[in-house]
């Protein structure tokens, strides 16, 4: 259902003409039980990964059959200051909205406020575009590193409740 | 409780403007002024307490004693400006000049001058007593009974009249001094009733306790609010606290007069000996919880430097959720109690946000369904403490400024220093790790 009405509303990769990725389509499927998705950061979108350099996991326990969407260089086509996150994960139960911040260093704060902005702006634009997400269970992820311990943030806490508020979906 | 606190030209504060709840947190960097704002507001809530019935110039000089009682005498300068507004009194210290308007004495006065013509004001002083009864819970309390009590005497003379037992009618020449000497009463604890600040420096007055003599010998100078904070202390009537959330089965008991903290039914040792974060929470408690409704002149409002002191983080979190579970601010303006916390501690700031969040989304499942359901039992059983957003106020104080950092729209704390600083560590860590590639 979801797939058929994003192809229907949102079409193909916008980028033909320069991409440089091995599956043109926006539209991958896979049932691995366990896969990686890589963000290289060189103005390509992001990749589906089974090694090799990765900033997110996806555990498919189940291995059902999960569609990743290209969407930041692919699907959605560039317009200046239309945001958009990097890509968007589905089952036929959950949608996952992700955008990926760990390529670079520094402004940690400012790289996560630019991230839920991308993720809310990718909500408003399947929603405006008539997607029907209400049977979904939804969640938004910002992928970012974090290797010494995490101490609570307000600032976080209160992100999540302003996204959840603005969009009804978990950050 | 709400009040306003305006400070200009004091130390390292510029210039800054409070709205004062009924819990307040104040966050920023080593000697941003915050302990001063702090301070201010624990000697301004109740001015009556250092301002003995002078006239301008001996309240002007009870105001610097009062400052250098607080060790922050020194920040008063030439062009200093500082103003207190709230329900109960106006203050302030500008051009060099004190003032003190008692607001609500004053009102009470008024009242009193229409009993000269009781029988011409008596609706008057109904509606206005009626009003600050709806104000002031201590006040309904005593003007409520006054009325009943004379209405109950007038019942055997004339006959028992239920619908007029609280009408203007029950005001009389007989129980009107009584009703205004009551909330006379109630209004001069409100004034004298002070803050108890709860210093950082708590852990050391056990320290001190058994070397007082020495200490007074070798005349050592230590702050008076130390003193004062330790004094308080030794009048506290708290015999047993569990500390639990510390450590299992720990409890402090006083014995003889003597601090003790058990670690079993048997063993125990002497508060000065326990753990670092024992001997931080304990005078906390022991001041919180030296709270009587019936008696008067007990502190009902605590200003707490650095809650989280040799605390590990959920100890924080547990001690944050002790101090929530004991104020009870719904019920009245001059009752529940008042705190202001100072911290450095990520981990106070998101305790006193989940206890701002459970009171949203316990507004939003009582809306959604009803508070008998079984989802509400669950709910309560772990989240029975919370924070209302009109009663909470938090800030940071930086560069002789205020900012506010409470998002009234979310009713959430929202960016600030603590976790920029956290943020910031985080990216030198992940600086050094992309070296290593």
């Amino acid at each position: 259902m979801i797939l058929k009405a994003l192809k229907e509303k949102l079409g193909d990769c916008k980028f033909t003409g320069i991409s440089l990725c091995e599956h043109k389509s926006p539209y991958h499927h896979i049932a691995e039980k366990l896969f990686y998705i890589h963000d290289a950061e060189n103005n390509q979108p992001v990749k589906i990964v089974l090694s090799g350099d990765y900033q997110l996991t996806v555990n498919n326990q189940l291995t059902t059959e999960i569609c990743v969407v290209k969407t930041d260089k692919c699907l959605i086509k560039e317009v200046e200051g239309q945001k958009k996150c990097d890509c968007i994960l589905f089952n036929n139960r959950r949608l996952y909205f992700v955008e990926i911040k760990s390529g670079r260093t520094g402004k940690r704060g400012e790289r996560k406020r630019k991230a839920k902005e991308q993720l809310g702006a990718t909500i408003d634009n399947l929603r405006s575009n008539g997607i029907n997400l209400s049977n979904l269970e939804l969640q938004a992820i910002i992928c970012i590193k974090n290797h010494s311990r995490k101490i609570p943030q307000v600032t976080e806490q209160t992100m999540m409740e302003k996204f959840r508020e603005q969009y009804n979906v978990k950050l | 409780m709400q009040s306003r606190l305006i400070v200009k030209n004091f130390g390292p504060i510029k210039e800054v403007d409070l709205d004062l709840r009924n819990v307040n947190v104040f966050i920023g960097p080593q000697a941003s002024g915050k302990s001063a704002l702090a301070k201010l507001f624990t000697i301004f809530k109740a001015p009556r307490k250092f301002l003995k019935n002078g006239n301008a110039e001996a309240n002007l000089k009870a105001f610097k004693d009062v400052l250098e009682e607080y060790n922050i005498q020194s920040f008063l300068m030439q062009d200093s400006e500082v103003e207190y507004l709230s329900e109960l009194h106006n203050l302030s210290y500008k051009n060099g000049t004190f003032s003190y308007v008692p607001k609500l004495l004053n009102q009470i006065k008024k009242i009193e001058r229409h009993g000269d013509s009781l029988d011409n004001n008596r609706e008057k002083i109904y509606n206005e007593l009626d009003s600050l009864s709806k104000q002031y819970l201590m006040f309904s309390m005593k003007f409520r009974d006054s009325m009943q009590e004379h209405a109950e005497q007038d019942t055997v003379s004339t006959g028992y009249d239920a619908e007029k037992v609280e009408t203007h009618l029950n005001i009389t020449q007989t129980n009107f001094p009584d009703i205004i000497k009551a909330i006379k009463d109630i209004e001069t604890e409100l004034s004298t009733n002070a803050v108890l600040y709860i210093p950082s420096e708590r852990n050391f007055i056990n320290i001190v306790k058994n070397s007082a003599l020495n200490l007074l010998l070798h005349k050592v100078p230590i702050p008076k609010h130390i003193l004062l904070f330790g004094a308080e202390l030794e009048k506290s009537s708290v015999n047993e606290i569990d500390l639990g959330f510390l450590s299992e089965n720990l409890v402090y008991r006083k014995i003889n007069g003597e601090d003790r903290i058990f670690t079993s039914t048997e063993n125990s040792i002497r508060l000065g000996e326990a753990a670092s974060g024992v001997q931080s929470a304990v005078p906390i408690l022991l001041a919180v919880y030296n709270f009587d409704e019936a008696a008067i002149n007990r502190h009902h409002s605590f200003v707490i430097e650095e809650p989280e002191l040799n605390l590990f983080p959920e100890a924080q979190y547990e001690l944050i959720k002790k101090l929530a579970a004991f104020r009870d601010e719904i019920r009245g303006g001059d009752w529940g109690q008042l705190h202001v916390y100072t911290t450095h501690s990520p981990y106070i700031l998101s305790a006193l946000n989940i206890l701002l969040y459970t009171n949203k989304v316990e507004k939003f499942l009582i809306d959604k369904s009803n508070s008998t359901g079984e989802w509400y039992d669950v709910f309560n059983e772990r989240h029975s403490i919370n924070i209302p957003p009109n009663f909470f106020s938090a800030y940071q104080i930086k560069d002789g400024g205020a900012e506010s950092i409470f998002n009234i729209v979310t009713g959430l704390i929202s960016d600030n220093y603590i976790d920029e600083a956290t943020d910031k560590m985080n990216d030198d860590f992940d600086a050094l790790m992309n070296l290593m590639k």
